[in-house]
């Protein structure tokens, strides 16, 4: 270990103005400790070391000039491999696309307008359509707390590379939870942020009305720093905000005194139902934690979420069966069995179910947005267990479906961040779930810098050798 | 009472999909059709529901206008 490998992207800004570290010096150790776990660990499909250190190499020139580009000069970001760059096949987990692309990704065009080093695509859930991030076509993606766990998906790779020190920050993508799900299962921060503010032109869809793109990192603080790097109107996305991005991160630090945090009231006794003892008990020490800071908290209530998770679903198995119909129709064998039948599914339902869908999530919405009538966030569990294990089945109910406490958060479109609040005894992270208002991630990130600034768990590693 | 949606059969369903050009073998047929089932009575109970005149979720734009 170089000590390298855990550094945040802030500390290695720092380190870069005092010349103490320098951009190519930390792409190096990284890549070589990519060559190292990552055989094991599965996280990386594609690894751009040449041009990594090309662009390692640039950043220290404009460093050394006086002249960054941005805030993230010099410093390296894992990409998750649904988003296009310029200079690397897009594979979107699957056997079905494979295409190189001519244009970076509006995002990718972000992160190299910011001084970011591009260290390779990460692995994913076949076509981001599922939540475990077990996918048929690659090597196995391994959880770095417990190889024999899941890594949590759709993002599984950015993760994993996140937690295991292969990268400081990282790009995820989250349509029914699939930043904060791995975010929660590996024990790092991941960001989805409000519906629009992050533009997705070069993004290969999975369900165009509720895919995001957003941040992850092993702090709140450099999610925040990637955030407002990343974010912003992309004229190429048609769904994406107009008004000029607000940087949130200017917040951080102002603590939670006098915020009022809302927490599931007993009306919503369906949604803790299920939820495993020690990730209950974990997200009550951390409302603790939250109130002797100065919080209040309120209970709020939030509408039902069956009719949430099964809106939601129909919605992304029919956008996606849409979106891969000519592929489906061409190239059955070449999808994996589970995503098949996912979008098989999809091409079922009738379109006045599909409308059915659409009016729930108008309904949701609405209410979702009257429960932050009177709070300024709502703070919950992220999943309702820790990492599953590689056998394991997911339950498809959604009464106890992995993700249906993150799914009401991509039907409204509203930000919702993970952060760690803890290990069960297994050693597993546990995952803390803070949402907001539309376009509030100041809010959102000032409540998770708060908590994470009286805990430690974000500064636990787990046990791997390079 | 929410009226039950008829269960799909396995013909119905490799029927449906090949009218979209999609051919897939019946074990798919078979396999997926209790998940196509429950999920089209949960959204025949999600639809039952809502209110009368409530909208679909706007689409194009932006979500929350400033």
């Amino acid at each position: 270990m170089s000590g390298i490998e855990y550094l945040g992207a802030g500390e290695l800004a720092r380190r870069y103005r005092d010349r103490s570290l320098s951009p190519v010096e930390v792409t190096r150790a990284l890549l070589d400790r990519i060559g190292g776990l990552d055989p094991v660990l599965g996280a990386f499909v594609h690894v751009a070391a040449v041009r990594a250190l090309d662009d390692a190499r640039h950043s220290e020139a404009a460093i050394a000039a006086g002249r960054p580009r941005g805030p993230l000069e010099g410093v390296p970001v894992a990409l998750k491999d649904l988003l296009d760059a310029s200079d690397m096949p897009t594979a979107a987990g699957s056997r079905v696309i494979g295409r190189l692309p001519a244009r970076d990704a509006a995002v990718v065009a972000r992160l190299r307008a910011a001084g970011a080093v591009l260290l390779g695509k990460v692995g994913l859930h076949e076509l981001a359509f599922g939540v475990t991030g077990v996918n048929p076509h690659f090597p196995p993606c391994r959880n770095p707390w417990d190889r024999e766990r899941v890594p949590g998906g759709s993002s599984s790779g950015s993760a994993v590379a996140l937690a295991a020190g292969l990268a400081p920050l990282a790009i995820g993508t989250d349509t029914g939870g699939s930043i904060r799900i791995p975010s929660s299962a590996c024990g790092v921060v991941g960001l989805k942020p409000t519906f629009g503010a992050v533009g997705r032109s070069g993004l290969v869809p999975l369900a165009w009305s509720l895919d995001h793109v957003g941040p992850m990192a092993r702090s709140v603080a450099d999610a925040a720093l990637l955030f407002d790097a990343i974010a912003g109107h992309d004229r190429d996305d048609p769904w994406s905000a107009a008004h000029a991005h607000e940087p949130a991160g200017r917040t951080l630090g102002a603590g939670v005194r006098g915020l009022r945090l809302g927490v599931l009231d007993a009306s919503a006794a369906g949604a803790a139902a299920g939820v495993d003892d020690e990730v209950g008990a974990a997200v009550e020490a951390a409302l603790g934690v939250l109130i002797g800071l100065g919080a209040r908290t309120v209970p709020v209530a939030v509408p039902p979420l069956e009719p949430i998770y099964t809106a939601t679903f129909a919605l992304i198995a029919s956008e996606a069966g849409g979106y891969h119909r000519r592929r489906l129709a061409d190239r059955p064998s070449d999808f994996g069995e589970d995503v098949r039948r996912n979008l098989a599914i999809g091409l079922c339902l009738p379109a006045a179910d599909v409308v059915a869908a659409r009016r729930a999530q108008g309904v949701a919405t609405g209410a979702l947005l009257r429960s932050f009538d009177d709070v300024d966030a709502v703070v919950l569990p992220t999943l309702p267990r820790t990492a599953l294990r590689r056998d394991d089945p997911v339950s498809r109910e959604p009464r106890e479906a992995w993700n249906r406490l993150v799914v009401p958060f991509n039907l409204a479109g509203l930000p919702a961040l993970s952060l760690p609040a803890g290990f069960d005894r297994a050693g597993l992270p546990i995952g803390l779930q803070v949402a907001g208002r539309p376009f509030d991630e100041a809010t959102v990130l000032r409540v998770a810098a708060a908590y994470e600034g009286a805990t430690d768990w974000h500064t636990r590693r787990p046990p791997l050798q390079a | 009472m929410t009226p039950e949606p008829d269960e799909p059969d396995v013909a119905a369903i490799l029927a449906r999909l090949a009218e979209q050009g999609v051919r897939l073998d019946r074990a798919d047929a078979e396999a997926l059709r209790p998940r196509l089932a429950s999920l089209l009575r949960r959204l025949a109970r999600l639809a039952a529901e809502l209110p009368e005149d409530a909208p679909p979720q706007p689409g194009g734009g932006e979500r929350f206008p400033r």
